[in-house]
């Protein structure tokens, strides 16, 4: 019996096969040629500030549900005209990214390997294959609108499927039985940083019957937890050359790694200046900065995007200035960040609020890859993949993630803190009690709340909002 | 006071009297929470190795402060009982990264100050193949390094052989038992099985011994099912209430298999006794015959001994249970039901519950409706048979 065929038949889900990339890359093919006439002016700063804010951003439509989401993840949000330009690369990256779905549908001639979020692009680039990140789509797939965002997780629940996983695994799962993803000839995935990407990744093994490769995770931060996954590294180097009958390019992997040290110099920066008061850097930039490290790590693309919002930023920080015109509260957000994109933009104007040090993924704090040899790049790429963001807080003991907690607190002087715990982060909910303790002591104000990023089923952003602006109100920040 | 309910009031308390005379021996008892934690290594030290349980817990009042709501209820259970300090006469606790909510209770254990003082995370690869296998051995080597280095006593390799022998005897008598669960009518019903299993977890490993060949010579001769009653292979995780388990068996089912972690996960591996005790440790937890949902490269082997098991002890059906929040099982579930559609497996039934959560009704009604599904399947397929050989006679 064929199995696939069997679940992936057609539902009441009007989503046509591969219609989420198909959507998302004509837009941005428009967006792109758009984008480049219009930047050298400005305009698209002044339509964004004074047009698009009003009618676009503030909740989402019938009107504008198919242009809100990914206009946000574009930079709508922003409001410097000089920052725009950091969105030309942006375009790019998730153009290439994007060509890795469309081509295999077109016409496959080159492997398909499926990778876990928490595998960095870099070794696809060394290979001659097409990649694409299964829970990508919980980040792009919202951009039709958060109907269909919610439809893509009823179907995975209609499956069978855990309805208690994190949401980036669901909407991944629920991508491949609508048929958002051509099939893969292979996967590589990981064992962290959670339960959801540990129990969903054989099902879609199951379902696709196709060799996966698991880079088992160690739960220490050790040289011997290094050398264990450097190990692995090795092992799926191996295994990825055996099934697709092609030999590693290591120039190409040292390229890649040296690309990524450029990033990863400038992010680094970016998240550091955020200290200054006021802060010079949005929190948008940088979580859209590790969404596109996601997507396209090694790319010079990347590299560019980075030091564009670098240079202005570091224009700022010589002035004095702050990203916006009147900074009145200090933020710390120290777990998932993309709850609903649109809450930083609303935060900053309607509060003046700014998120400091970076949240849980937008902090950027990656060891450098030694390049000099073979045997150093893969000592130190897996480094980089333990202390990726996120990554390197959640998958071991809670000291990962409280030493960082502590030290953002004493560095970014922040005013408060916000919690937006994923309803899939379990273990993130298993130190509640740690956080809380932290914040009392320090007299911070704190703000937990329960949220799905892609489920507005489970809370709206509306609901969002009403909760964070009782809690500036109530605690006299607003 | 028969073997049986020896066994089971052994299983319904936390703490017992054989554990009472080992620490009045001066032996010293260390919890574990998981069915990959080599309690070999433990023995080996001299220790009593204790299964951690949460049997008899009152709430969760007190963990709560700790977790949320979307936690685990046996860990909270669990917890609970441990800042309650009921597990007082413990030396010491090893963990595992079995999942979220376990390895955040070695955190909170630690930050809570809640005794003992040795409290021990054991890493254990979430694949078989690969460097798993050299993985597990540096695991082994730390957690002896540990033990040795808090204690101040010292594993040696023929202490630890002599330990592997002596679990090898226990996991084979709870096998001759398990052996016995194919017969038409099995003299050993499953919640009797999880009882056993919890006892001989919870005490020295000499006297599991004993008792279960006590359980053995008590049994032989026993009927315990009825025809037409359904039989089921149970799959789950953390699974210590026996009450509940009756519930299938009161509706009519026969619990013929399982895979609980108080069950063939634990007692379902032989360990080479001729090798070196590191290799064959790693290489019997690893290679156990059925693994745990987190072990992310082995669902095909799991479906297959489920395919096989259900040929072997005659099942009608499937039961898979998950306890709330649970993405382990939550996934396995799905997999699984995909290959009952298949036919690879027979008829599944899902629950969810609470740990110690109640709900019985609920689930009797469930259980009954499945039951009836099954029993009018298999009027069916006898219809459907014998038609078939009707058939076959004629042409013949």
């Amino acid at each position: 019996m064929n199995v696939r065929i069997n679940l992936r038949a057609k539902t009441v889900f009007e989503l046509k096969e591969y219609r989420i990339v198909r959507y998302l890359y004509y837009v941005l093919i428009r967006g792109y040629y758009l984008a480049l006439l219009l930047l050298p002016y400005g305009v698209i700063s002044l339509v964004a500030r004074y047009v698009l804010h009003p009618f676009i951003f503030n909740k989402e439509t019938r009107f504008n549900k198919y242009i809100r989401s990914a206009l946000l993840w574009m930079g709508g949000g922003l409001h410097k005209a000089a920052d725009y330009r950091a969105h030309l690369p942006i375009m790019r990256i998730i153009l290439d990214y994007l060509r890795h779905h469309v081509e295999p549908i077109k016409n496959r001639k080159k492997p398909l390997i499926y990778l876990g979020w928490c595998v960095s692009p870099e070794f696809m680039r060394a290979f001659d294959v097409h990649y694409i990140i299964p829970e990508a789509f919980s980040v792009t797939g919202s951009w039709l609108g958060r109907d269909v965002s919610n439809h893509m997780l009823e179907v995975l629940e209609s499956e069978g499927g855990s309805i208690e996983s994190c949401s980036a695994s669901k909407f991944a799962a629920g991508a491949y039985f609508t048929r958002q993803m051509p099939d893969p000839d292979l996967i590589v995935t990981s064992s962290h940083p959670c339960d959801s990407g540990v129990s969903f990744y054989p099902t879609l093994q199951n379902v696709t019957r196709v060799p996966m490769y698991v880079l088992d995770t160690p739960y220490g931060d050790d040289e011997d937890s290094y050398r264990y996954f450097a190990g692995n590294l090795k092992a799926m180097i191996s295994f990825i050359e055996k099934n697709t009958g092609q030999k590693i390019d290591w120039d190409r992997l040292r390229r890649s790694c040296e690309e990524l040290n450029k990033t990863n110099f400038y992010l680094q920066e970016l998240t550091a200046m955020t200290r200054a008061i006021p802060s010079p850097v949005s929190s948008q930039q940088l979580t859209v900065a590790w969404a596109m490290k996601l997507m396209g790590s090694g790319s010079p693309h990347l590299t560019e995007m980075a030091r564009i919002m670098y240079e202005n930023a570091k224009k700022r920080l010589d002035r004095g200035q702050g990203w916006l015109r009147e900074e009145r509260i200090r933020v710390i957000w120290w777990d998932v960040p993309i709850a609903f994109v649109s809450l930083y933009p609303w935060i900053e104007k309607e509060f003046g609020a700014m998120i400091v040090g970076g949240d849980l993924m937008g902090r950027c704090n990656t060891p450098y890859v030694d390049t000099s040899s073979e045997e150093s790049m893969m000592l130190s790429l897996a480094k980089v993949h333990l202390n990726a963001s996120m990554v390197r807080n959640v998958r071991g003991t809670q000291e990962l993630f409280m030493d960082e907690f502590e030290q953002i607190i004493a560095e970014y002087s922040g005013d408060c803190f916000i919690f937006v715990g994923h309803n899939g982060c379990k273990h993130g909910w298993g130190y509640g009690r740690i956080k809380k303790d932290i914040c009392k002591r320090i007299g911070l104000p704190a703000l937990h709340m329960s949220s799905d990023y892609s489920d507005s089923r489970n809370t709206s952003e509306e609901s969002l909002k009403k909760q964070i602006s009782d809690f500036f109100i109530g605690n006299g920040l607003a | 006071m028969t073997i049986m309910e020896k066994m089971a009031e052994i299983a319904g308390a936390i703490d017992n009297h054989y554990l009472k005379e080992a620490r009045l021996a001066g032996k010293r008892v260390i919890g574990y929470f998981c069915s990959y934690i080599p309690v070999e290594l433990i023995h080996a030290a001299g220790f009593v190795p204790y299964r951690m349980r949460a049997v008899g817990s009152a709430g969760t009042d007190l963990a709560d402060a700790y977790y949320a709501p979307l936690n685990c209820s046996f860990v909270r259970h669990c917890f609970d009982r441990a800042l309650r300090g009921d597990f007082g006469f413990l030396d010491g606790v090893v963990f595992m990264n079995g999942c979220d909510h376990t390895r955040r209770m070695y955190d909170n254990w630690r930050y809570s100050k809640t005794g003992p003082e040795f409290l021990h995370m054991f890493f254990a690869p979430h694949v078989m193949g690969g460097n798993a296998a050299g993985a597990f051995r540096e695991s082994m080597a730390n957690l002896k390094k540990a033990l040795e280095k808090s204690f101040g006593v010292t594993i040696a390799d023929d202490n630890l052989r002599n330990s592997i022998r002596l679990y090898n005897r226990m996991r084979g008598l709870l096998l001759a038992l398990d052996e016995r669960r194919k017969m038409k009518s099995p003299p050993v019903s499953g919640s009797e099985m999880l009882g056993i299993v919890m006892a001989v977890t919870a005490v020295p490993v000499e006297d599991a011994c004993a008792l279960l060949e006590e359980v053995i010579a008590f049994i032989d001769g026993r009927g315990d099912s009825h025809s037409g009653d359904v039989r089921i292979i149970m799959l789950a995780g953390c699974m210590e209430e026996a009450d509940h388990l009756r519930l299938y068996e009161d509706s009519g089912g026969v619990i013929v298999s399982d895979a609980f972690c108080f069950g063939t996960r634990l007692y379902g591996r032989a360990l080479d006794e001729n090798i070196d005790p590191a290799v064959a440790l790693a290489a019997g937890y690893l290679g156990s015959e059925i693994s745990c949902p987190r072990m992310m490269d082995d669902f095909p082997r799991r479906i297959e001994w489920v395919a096989r098991k259900a040929g072997e002890y005659s099942a009608d059906a499937v039961v898979v249970e998950k306890l709330k929040f649970c993405d382990m099982w939550g996934w396995e579930i799905e997999r699984l039901r995909r290959e009952s559609k298949k036919g690879v497996i027979p008829p599944v039934l899902a629950i969810e519950r609470e740990y110690l959560g109640g709900a019985s009704g609920q689930v009797r009604t469930r259980i009954q409706a499945f039951f009836e599904q099954i029993r009018n399947r298999q009027e069916i397929d006898d219809a459907i048979l014998r038609s078939e050989r009707a058939a076959y006679y004629v042409r013949k």
